[in-house]
């Protein structure tokens, strides 16, 4: 074979590729059309059957009809979109009649899958139709290696009433990913009766690596039993949860929080005394010298979380940032400046 | 003689083989690494619960810088576009590089604008900031005057002023989607350290565009947009998601990448002696994360999306390819040290190779092929049909390449819905290689021209300030 003749075999092999890419391009386009067209149908009905059985004109049987008409995939994002927007306890029925249908439960059956995507679409489906008896499968999936199913799975605690499971995602919760963690506590927060004694135990157990996470998930849960555990934490040798302390205890405002937020508030690590001053402006303490010396602090950020502290205290903090504002102290010159210069608008976003 | 010239001619065609072989082989696996990560993203991306996640209010705040030079005209209705992203918490940043016209002018009346004394502790050093203003109508926004330093300058005195753990860098004339600040943390979100990620930038020449959105993306007929339209998705959806399973890109571009703000202050901001900013920036931080031991991966994301107007004559193209391949010759320059040291990882023993010889010498070999295949044609060395057909097959796999990036669009976003578009991919995708290609082998050779004819004089080019691209 000659040089040439090798070349005019790859040359004939790329022209079948490129004609058989162009095939596979338009044949891609004519499928989608098609797809689209097929599902408008459907679509709309689904929709004039779920407005029906909302008004509670019709029974969900139509509604599952309809469903099943769908290709899965649809059909689940669908199921996901009305359950998004349908109270929990009207959507339970619907719910239950659904995870008995065939193609949910070939999509639930996804959950052992090798492949990440089907055990996403597994706890999709779980986290809007999943049961009590689902519990199991949902404890797998929340410990998946995928985030994304993981997120999903931690869906479920909107509809899946089970301890187990909030439990276990209680458990997950240090270990995920900051944002992760952030949806998993505020996701906790609307099951905070069932965890408010097994947090307490946990925020007690001091030898506890993840307890940064748990303190900020107390916080959010902003349950009175919870006050003292976190207060007694305020001593802790990790900056890391001292600074979750100090942020935790803006919702818990009592004598207690702050005399711990007052301590937190000349603490040797900035970010410490950043929220601790934060917290106590949020909670309005009468500690104004406090954030008046804090506007001289040697970090920028203490100074700022001062600032806006003293901008939350009324007339009397409003006077001591004027005072600021042509006193001797340049840092807090500056600061009391650049605060009193914001519109209600731009002093709202900087204190949340 | 004859045959020492036979010999050298032979050689070279050989050596020329190999390195097409070598390149076209590395492409082959972007190629095929583009597949599974197109899909694995395409299902993130539709992914509903997701959405929810994203509309919630625990993503992280970002800032949104946004440079300026001379861009009275268009700047407020920019500015107004990017203040009504789907976003709970970020703020724009707009700093005005010592425009010659009236933009802060422009800015100061459209948004009611007041100053106000430095928001934040400056860590990277800038050219003289005059003036920071806030708006008594936008809370959100933050405008910064400053001397001009150029487009780098102004970009790290938006990261001195940004207050949130995340900036995200747009031109001034960049529309980006609504929902594309939500689909780009993405990665942030999913993985624990990530210092940087890149979005899709896409061609907006004749686009329907709407209050400053692009309600309805079209192919434009012209053939120099249009072609661009292929580069674009080609260099976007295969070559970008493929150096995702390749151990992260080295490119994010500087019209839309989002970083930790942390990382970019650990390394200074951006270089304002570079050329083309954004690539010495992802090197540098990229560089900095290995020597400290940190995790590198720099992933893309295809969802996201911003559309820019790219160049629709031949000389303002030129330019620009010129001075990218500037900044890419200076960059790799600059950081040659990194070449095939293990200690880089990915970085130095892939990235950085495949860059600097498959991307800064292609154009060199590419002319010194056409050269010397001429030659050997022209003194009877190589058969003509022969060499008539190695051509054929060297563009054909181009157009392979560049047909796969629109098969890779039609499996995934779909953005160009009307059969007209679809038509007009496949017609620019294949006539690309014909002429368009061998254009831009010619401006990117220039590049090397200038840099040999002008020493290594990069800091020259940074203050052209922001002509639209």
């Amino acid at each position: 074979m000659t040089p040439l003749d090798l070349l005019i075999i790859v040359a004939g092999i790329q022209g079948t590729f490129l004609l058989a890419l162009v095939v596979l391009i338009v044949l891609l386009r004519l499928y989608w059309t098609r797809r689209r067209a097929r599902v408008a149908g459907p679509r709309a009905e689904l929709e004039d059957g779920v407005r029906q059985w909302l008004a509670g004109a019709a029974g969900p049987e139509p509604v599952l009809a309809h469903l099943r008409r769908l290709p899965a995939d649809i059909a689940l994002d669908l199921l996901i979109h009305y359950a998004a927007r349908t109270p929990a306890d009207a959507w339970r029925p619907l719910a239950a009649a659904v995870r008995r249908e065939r193609w949910a439960r070939r999509i639930i059956g996804r959950a052992r899958s090798r492949f990440w995507w089907k055990r996403l679409e597994a706890a999709r489906l779980l986290a809007v139709a999943g049961g009590a008896y689902d519990t199991r499968t949902l404890l797998d999936l929340l410990s998946d290696s995928h985030p994304a199913v993981i997120l999903a799975a931690i869906g479920a605690l909107d509809h899946v009433e089970s301890p187990a499971l909030a439990t276990a995602v209680l458990e997950r919760l240090p270990g995920l990913t900051p944002t992760v963690q952030a949806y998993a506590a505020a996701s906790l927060v609307r099951v905070r009766d069932r965890l408010v004694a097994v947090l307490a135990r946990y925020l007690s157990a001091r030898g506890r690596r993840e307890l940064a996470a748990y303190v900020d998930l107390a916080g959010r849960l902003g349950a009175a039993a919870l006050r003292a555990p976190i207060i007694g934490l305020a001593a802790h040798p990790d900056p890391e949860v001292r600074t979750a302390v100090a942020r935790a205890l803006a919702r818990y405002p009592h004598e207690e929080t702050v005399a711990a937020l007052e301590r937190l508030a000349r603490d040797k690590v900035w970010p410490v005394r950043a929220h601790a001053i934060n917290s106590l402006g949020k909670i309005g303490a009468p500690t104004i010298p406090l954030f008046q010396a804090a506007l001289r602090d040697a970090s920028w950020w203490v100074r700022l979380r001062a600032a806006l502290a003293l901008a939350r205290s009324g007339p009397a903090g409003r006077n001591a940032l004027l005072a600021a504002e042509i006193g001797p102290d340049a840092f807090a010159r500056d600061m009391a400046r650049l605060v009193l210069g914001l519109p209600p608008g731009a002093l709202a976003e900087y204190q949340r | 003689m004859r045959p020492l010239f036979e010999q050298v001619v032979l050689w070279t065609d050989w050596a020329l083989l190999l390195y097409f072989l070598g390149l076209n082989s590395f492409y082959a696996v972007l190629l095929i690494y583009a597949i599974p990560e197109i899909w694995e993203q395409t299902r993130l991306a539709e992914d509903d619960d997701f959405g929810r996640l994203m509309r919630s209010d625990i993503l992280p705040p970002v800032a949104i810088l946004v440079p300026a030079y001379n861009e009275a005209a268009s700047i407020v209705a920019s500015v107004t576009a990017l203040l009504t992203l789907e976003y709970r918490t970020y703020e724009v940043i707009v700093i005005n590089d010592g425009s010659k016209d009236d933009t802060l002018e422009v800015l100061r009346e459209g948004f009611d604008l007041y100053e106000v004394p430095p928001a934040m502790p400056v860590v990277i050093k800038t050219a003289r900031v005059r003036g920071y203003y806030r708006s008594r109508t936008r809370a959100r926004l933050l405008v910064i005057d400053k001397e001009n330093g150029g487009k780098a300058d102004a970009l790290n005195a938006g990261i001195n002023a940004a207050r949130w753990p995340y900036v995200i860098a747009v031109d001034a004339d960049t529309l980006i989607e609504p929902d594309a600040l939500l689909r780009m943390m993405r990665p942030f979100m999913l993985g624990a350290d990530i210092a940087a990620a890149g979005g899709t930038v896409r061609v907006a020449n004749d686009c329907e565009i709407r209050s400053c959105r692009v309600a309805v993306p079209r192919v434009p007929r012209r053939f120099l947009p249009g072609v661009q339209v292929v580069e674009y998705l080609r260099a976007f959806l295969f070559g970008r998601l493929g150096w995702n399973r390749l151990g992260g890109n080295l490119i994010i571009s500087g019209a839309f990448g989002m970083f930790s703000r942390r990382h970019l202050l650990d390394i200074k901001g951006y270089r304002t002696h570079s050329v083309v900013e954004d690539l010495d920036l992802v090197i540098r931080l990229r560089r900095h994360l290995r020597e400290h031991g940190q995790p590198d991966f720099m992933p893309f994301i295809p969802d996201p999306v911003a559309w820019t107007e790219v160049p629709e004559t031949t000389t303002l193209l030129s330019r620009q390819r010129e001075r990218w391949h500037k900044g890419l010759i200076a960059s790799m320059w600059q950081h040659r040290r990194l070449l095939f040291r293990p200690r880089y990882g990915r970085l130095g023993m892939l990235a950085m190779p495949f860059f600097f010889f498959g991307e800064m010498l292609a154009p060199v070999v590419e002319v010194f092929g056409y050269v010397i295949t001429g030659a050997g044609v022209l003194f009877g060395l190589i058969d003509w049909p022969f060499a008539q057909l190695f051509f054929l097959v060297a563009w054909g796999y181009g157009m392979l390449l560049s047909l796969w990036a629109v098969a890779l669009e039609e499996l995934s976003f779909r953005r160009y819905r009307r059969m007209g578009d679809l038509f007009r991919l496949l017609v620019y995708a294949t006539l690309e290689n014909f002429g368009y290609r061998q254009w831009t082998v010619f401006w990117r050779m220039r590049a090397f021209w200038t840099v040999f004819t002008r020493g290594r004089t990069w800091g020259e080019m940074a203050r052209k300030g922001f002509a639209t691209t």
